[in-house]
């Protein structure tokens, strides 16, 4: 019985690194054994353009894009629609795991960062080519970056010797928050005049500072109060993670989850909105006595005076935003090879959908090779949004302790000594400490 | 390494490759009197006709027929106590000769006005008799009664259209009828004077095309569009234009300062950058403004425009064309709506 139970605990571990093990909420259905996980820290940056888009080597110099020896097609081929940057780091201070009498529960506090910019193609275009191809919608703007807390249970039931069940209900906290998103934001050129239409809003949460607004009501962000405390956090919200395990047979385990099913409720104590229509169609009734370099000027400063009218954000009441999380979904197929239980054949897919930019998803395959107590090691590869993507897991085993890691990129070098990707690229750095309760 | 930016990256931008436009500005309403002060031949039409009231380009030429003193009309009278009839001398005038000298630039009569006026000083009427000839019609005067106390008492008066001069105006049997102790009548103890006399006045048009091209310089533009490396220019504009003259503009040339290899700089043409010849604005009126698209191209034929020290442009100004009030007055317009400026090839600057 022992022997199973710790073949069974092997097997389970053995289904893949140890970090997947506690992202599925039901993986920890089998576990006999309680742990202490002491921190984990989890980097992701995911860019679907790579520096490669952006600087050209010609010659003996790098350009950029928008160079005279870059022609249009080269430049604008290598953009996406909406050329974006995600980066999020995840840091989970304390995991507890208990086995209960019938299921698996767990504890966890954490904390979570994350932001992103999303920049449309076409402000590209503008810039490389000019104003010929009219109308150009740049509502794809946008910027946020996110800090809150997590506190969350979980439990895993195994409902048989096959099928497990698990669920992590997540309490969040939020704790800090900017976000600025364009609804609406056209740009008509043509040679009589240029037309601008604008709906976007800037939202900054006042947990340290608020900002201040100046005579005409619009936010001055040179101007703050507040004294620069820790203050109260400003959203709330709630999340959940589901995931199922299924081993239709002796050897093969397939599993799936959906985690971060949920949002955050924010509460922006600093806000604006810039929503209007501005049309230039040149300066209007130039005097002869106006066409010097003062007035000119004068006439200049006077209409982008205007123009920052409309985009300037005008400071409005704090508002309440919900905003979702990034939703992931992901599935793991393992199989341990009859020949050798300590080898394993996995097969995973992963989809993440976002609200500002298009999703990501990969699948991948490879081996894993483990030596319960000891160590274990995964090497998988595959392809996904970004391309060609491989990942290297390890877990090593020393007294109770169990120190786990990954790594997962995708190729195509980086700027020497910057390390900035040149192609589209996903990058994960997983590092972590778990203590094995026994 | 390839990507190595280590060392940097080179910054320099050339921004909308293909094309853009840009909106500039409307300009106007504009002037003559703006343009004429700019160039001479301001100053040397400014001797030959003048603005009136109304701001219309007028000549004017007033003569005097007959004028004598109050006094000496007594002191010639054989019985001052009586009504006394004094002659005129047959009299010829020569009113167009105001108007010949701006004719001969191309600046027609469109309206002349011809009055013949007396003057008539004393505190009791007077009448007048005679007969005016002016160009080929007569017009008769018999004891015309002349109101007391009359400045400019019109005894006729009259307008033409047309560019035809009235070149002479003549007299005949003109007769004073003055009321008897006439000196007693006189405010002034007779030191005032009777008169007559004849007012000619012509509202000008643009008649013929200016024999010659006017140059006008603009200088000090200074435009430092070297460091642009940019090629190819185009200024549009609807030019909508109330004054009824046609302007051509013939040419225009580029003016780049230029080292003598001495340290002296001087301006001279630029060979290299060409600009769109003959360009026409068509000639408007009053109240009725006409439009005409015009497009400027200022294009490099070999490299890039350069710094721009000034502009020569070489304009004609021909007669108005269609129907209408031709007539010059200095309130009527030129305004130059929609500029705008299409830049082709890009604009190559440092960074953004």
């Amino acid at each position: 019985m022992k022997k199973l139970a710790i073949s069974f605990l092997a097997f389970a571990i053995g289904i893949s690194a140890w970090s997947q093990t506690l992202e599925n909420p039901a993986a920890t259905a089998s576990l006999e054994n309680g742990f202490v996980r002491i921190g984990e820290f989890n980097s992701t940056s995911r860019n679907n353009v790579g520096a490669s888009a952006i600087y050209y080597p010609k010659g003996d110099k790098i350009v950029t894009g928008l160079h005279s020896s870059v022609s249009a097609e080269e430049f604008l081929g290598n953009l996406k629609p909406v050329n974006s940057k995600y980066n999020q780091i995840d840091y989970k201070l304390v995991s507890y795991g208990w086995k209960g009498s019938r299921g698996f529960h767990s504890l966890e506090v954490g904390a979570r960062v994350n932001y992103g910019l999303s920049v449309p193609k076409e402000i590209f275009r503008i810039l490389k080519t000019g104003t010929s191809q009219s109308p150009y919608d740049l509502s794809s703007l946008r910027a946020f970056g996110n800090v809150y807390g997590e506190l969350a249970y979980g439990y895993a039931l195994p409902l048989s010797d096959k099928f497990s069940i698990g669920g992590r209900v997540k309490l969040l906290v939020g704790l800090n928050s900017v976000d600025i998103v364009t609804r609406r934001f056209n740009l008509i050129t043509t040679e009589e005049q240029y037309r601008l239409d604008l709906d976007a809003d800037i939202d900054l949460t006042n947990r340290n500072k608020k900002i201040g607004t100046d005579d005409e009501g619009y936010l001055d962000y040179t101007s703050f109060s507040g004294k620069g405390k820790l203050g109260a956090p400003t959203g709330g919200g709630f999340a959940v993670d589901l995931g199922l395990v299924w081993k239709p047979f002796d050897g093969l385990s397939l599993s799936a989850s959906a985690l971060d099913l949920g949002g955050i409720l924010w509460y922006y104590g600093n806000a604006g909105t810039s929503a209007g229509s501005y049309t230039f169609e040149g300066m209007k009734d130039l005097s002869a006595d106006e066409l010097d370099e003062e007035h000119l000027t004068a006439r200049l400063k006077a209409t982008g005076e205007e123009v920052l009218s409309v985009i300037k954000p005008k400071s409005v009441d704090g508002r309440f935003k919900a905003k979702g999380l990034p939703l992931t979904a992901q599935v793991v197929a393992s199989y341990m090879l009859p020949f050798w239980e300590r080898l394993s054949l996995d097969a995973s897919g992963r989809y993440t959908g976002y609200s500002y930019c298009a999703p990501y998803w990969e699948a991948r395959g490879g081996l894993s090779l483990d030596f319960p107590g000891l160590v274990y090691l995964g090497l998988s590869a595959g392809s996904g949004a970004y391309g060609f993507i491989y990942g290297v897991q390890g877990s090593v085993d020393f007294l109770s302790f169990r120190l786990y890691a990954s790594y997962e990129n995708g190729i195509g070098g980086t700027i020497p000594y910057e390390g900035t990707p040149l192609k589209a690229n996903n990058k994960t750095l997983l590092i972590g400490l778990v203590y094995l309760i026994k | 390494m390839e990507y190595d930016i280590s060392d940097g990256v080179d910054k320099e931008m050339t921004l909308f490759s293909d094309v853009v436009s840009i909106p500039i500005a409307d300009i106007g309403p504009l002037s003559p009197k703006q343009f004429l002060g700019d160039v001479d031949l301001g100053s040397t039409l400014s001797g030959l006709f003048k603005v009136d009231d109304e701001g219309y380009f007028v000549v004017e030429k007033e003569e005097t027929i007959y004028s004598n003193p109050v006094l000496l009309l007594h002191m010639g009278a054989a019985d001052p106590t009586q009504p006394l009839d004094v002659g005129i001398d047959d009299f010829t005038g020569y009113p167009g000769v105001a108007a010949e000298g701006p004719a001969w630039l191309g600046f027609m009569p469109a309206l002349q006005e011809f009055s013949l006026y007396v003057v008539n000083p004393l505190t009791e009427g007077m009448a007048v008799s005679g007969k005016l000839t002016l160009l080929s019609a007569s017009e008769v005067f018999n004891k015309v009664p002349i109101s007391a106390a009359s400045d400019h008492f019109e005894l006729f008066s009259e307008a033409f259209n047309g560019p035809s001069i009235i070149d002479v105006c003549s007299t005949e049997n003109m007769v004073l009828h003055l009321p008897a102790s006439f000196l007693e009548k006189d405010p002034l103890g007779g030191w005032s004077s009777i008169a007559m006399g004849y007012r000619y006045k012509a509202q000008l048009a643009f008649g013929k095309d200016l024999p010659m091209q006017i140059p006008i310089p603009v200088n000090d533009l200074d435009l430092p569009l070297g460091q642009f490396r940019v090629k190819d220019v185009l200024l549009s504009t609807d030019v909508v234009s109330e004054i009824p003259v046609t302007l051509v503009l013939e040419s225009v040339d580029v003016m780049v300062k230029e080292d003598d290899g001495e340290g002296n700089v001087k301006t001279v043409v630029c060979d290299d950058v060409s600009v769109t010849p003959g360009l026409s604005i068509a000639s408007g009126c009053s109240g009725a403004p006409v439009v005409s698209p015009l497009a400027i191209r200022i294009k490099a034929q070999e490299g890039t425009i350069p710094d721009i020290a000034g502009l020569q442009l070489n304009l004609s100004v021909k007669a108005p064309t269609g129907e209408g009030d031709k007539r010059l007055n200095m309130n009527q317009t030129i305004r130059f709506n929609k500029l705008r400026v299409t830049v082709s090839g890009g604009i190559t600057v440092q960074g953004l």
